[in-house]
């Protein structure tokens, strides 16, 4: 069960999005994030829809993928909407139910919410899609990188982000083993409500994080011992190269935006 | 400084006390590793060993005497990063050594962390693994492989900063037979053909049995030493320091116990064999 969970579900693959710079992609996809938040109006949606679904068959990536991202969100989703349904205030009622007031605007604003949360999600499910963990550290430091000089750690950011993935399957093995350690001395993860299975954890996350320190610890002497003296005179193995590919990525998300800005024009 | 272009660690008077401790953890040592020695460091739990190969390593600073690792001082803070270039440490746990999420990554930390250019670093990488037979693993994640390959890989890790000597913290410890085989077959062979001196912390009778000489520890003191023969020998003072001798070992001394004419110095299951048919043909 424990080892189901994946962070950033990484799609490997060879393709044109794939190969571009983790940089590229992080900077593209906050601008991709703008494009969406400059959409008004429902073509503008479709834009947006053709646009993901051009980037994701480059990449050799179903679409359905996508859509996988937004389901866990699903709640927080018809929460906004429903949210944005009953306090948004409007003129032009549709009907009336006792004391409250069902209005166009209304909808129509619970209903971009919505859309908008949806294709953030699945935007940025195409960038940890199509980039891994450790490319995505990576390029997440040398972005960071201009802002140390205002005393801003992003090495050690960086650091703590590659030690945590490193860590995962560790920590999820141990956890798999300290379950069946206390359930071989009888405790019981599966019955009883909400609460009792959240005090059910308790004997399980005790040694867990105890152990976790101690990790720390050794990792600590290990690295110290490996010479490690932060991120000053540090070179890298894989050097970040921004290529030809980098260049019509940005070209494709502009096009995308210019595309949206236009419509917006439009249709106003 | 001392004259050390043969000794590549050399320990005078050596002692150490942790934080609020009473007592020293390491008290009066002095020893040395010479050049393309391999040194074995027995000693029960508590005995000092663990701390004096931290020692080794500038992770602690002595509290009385001095340390040279290829004749730099411990306790000048600008030798540090040196010093650890100079001795590779690789620890006991396999999982909480290594820091990247892929092999190759994890073996060009201490590169990277020295400020190796890039290029560099991938023909050292290459090598490194290639000498710990791991070469096939370089783009696996760490944990996808076996207690062994992952302190093979730790070992790369150090192999690839070019060290003088490599001190093996118990890295056996935690692993099942045929992983310890494994890394010590490698150790061996770093040490016979690149001429690295090795420094293994043990309670593996069987593996202290493979050094060149056998240092045994005992409060913070070094009870004994010599080569494994000399040591193993001793089996009553082995016993009183709570240690074992290698199983052969053992039944010599009780072959010899029971009136036999064995040599008391076997050490292995060969030496016991010939022994044993060097008897029966004198019957």
């Amino acid at each position: 069960m424990l080892k189901d969970i994946t962070l950033g579900q990484y799609f490997p693959g060879n393709s044109v999005v794939h190969r571009m710079d983790p940089r590229t992609k992080l900077i593209l996809t906050i601008a991709y994030i703008v494009g969406v938040f400059m959409v008004k109006n429902l073509p503008g949606y479709l834009i947006a829809l053709g646009f993901l679904y051009l980037v994701v068959r480059i990449a050799g990536i179903q679409f359905s993928y996508l859509l996988k991202g937004v389901k866990p969100l699903r709640f927080i989703i018809v929460f906004t909407f429903i949210l944005n349904v009953i306090f948004a205030q409007g003129e032009t009622p549709i009907f009336t139910l006792g004391f409250f007031t069902l209005t166009k605007e209304a909808l129509s604003r619970a209903v971009y919410f919505a859309m908008r949360l949806v294709f953030l999600v699945m935007g940025t499910s195409v960038l940890t899609l199509t980039t891994s963990p450790v490319q995505l550290t990576d390029g997440l430091e040398r972005l960071m990188r201009p802002l140390e000089k205002v005393n801003f750690p992003a090495h050690e950011l960086a650091m703590m982000m590659t030690i945590a993935l490193r860590f995962i399957p560790t920590l999820l093995e141990e956890t798999d083993k300290i379950q069946k350690a206390q359930m071989a001395r009888g405790a019981d993860f599966e019955s009883g409500n909400l609460i009792a299975r959240a005090k059910a954890m308790i004997p399980l996350l005790v040694p867990l994080f105890v152990s976790s320190f101690r990790r720390a610890n050794d990792l600590a002497m290990a690295m110290e011992a490996r010479c490690y003296r932060g991120g000053s005179h540090r070179t890298r193995l894989r050097e970040l190269k921004f290529t030809r590919l980098d260049a019509y990525g940005t070209l494709t998300v502009a096009a995308f935006l210019g595309v949206i800005a236009l419509e917006g024009m439009i249709l106003g | 400084m001392t004259k050390t272009d043969k000794n590549r660690i050399m320990a005078s008077n050596l002692s150490y006390a942790y934080p609020e401790a009473q007592k020293f953890a390491v008290n009066d040592v002095s020893m040395c590793v010479k050049q393309g020695e391999f040194l074995a460091i027995l000693g029960h739990n508590g005995s000092g060993k663990s701390t004096l190969a931290k020692l080794f390593n500038a992770l602690y600073v002595p509290t009385k005497g001095s340390v040279w690792v290829c004749g730099l001082d411990t306790k000048e803070d600008d030798f540090v990063f040196d010093i650890r270039q100079h001795a590779g440490m690789v620890f006991q746990n396999p999982d909480n050594q290594i820091v990247a999420t892929v092999v190759e990554e994890d073996v060009a930390f201490g590169l990277e962390n020295n400020g190796v250019e890039p290029a560099q670093i991938r023909i050292r990488i290459k090598e490194a693994l290639d000498a710990v037979q791991m070469g096939a693993f370089a783009k696996k994640a760490p944990h996808m492989l076996s207690g062994g390959q992952k302190q093979r890989v730790a070992i790369a890790g150090v192999l690839a900063m070019k060290p003088d000597v490599i001190i093996l913290d118990e890295s056996t410890a935690m692993l099942d037979p045929s992983g310890r085989r494994e890394v010590m077959n490698t150790v061996h062979r770093l040490n016979k053909e690149e001429g690295i001196s090795v420094v293994i912390i043990t309670h593996y009778m069987s593996e202290a049995a493979t050094a060149d000489y056998v240092l045994v520890m005992d409060e913070g003191k070094i009870a004994m030493s010599g080569t494994p023969r000399e040591v193993f020998t001793k089996v009553d003072k082995m016993r009183k320091l709570g240690l074992d001798v290698p199983p052969m070992t053992d039944l010599a001394h009780m072959l010899g116990e029971d009136g036999l004419n064995v040599r008391a110095d076997i050490l292995t299951v060969e030496e016991m064999v010939e022994e044993v048919c060097r008897l029966s043909s004198n019957i």
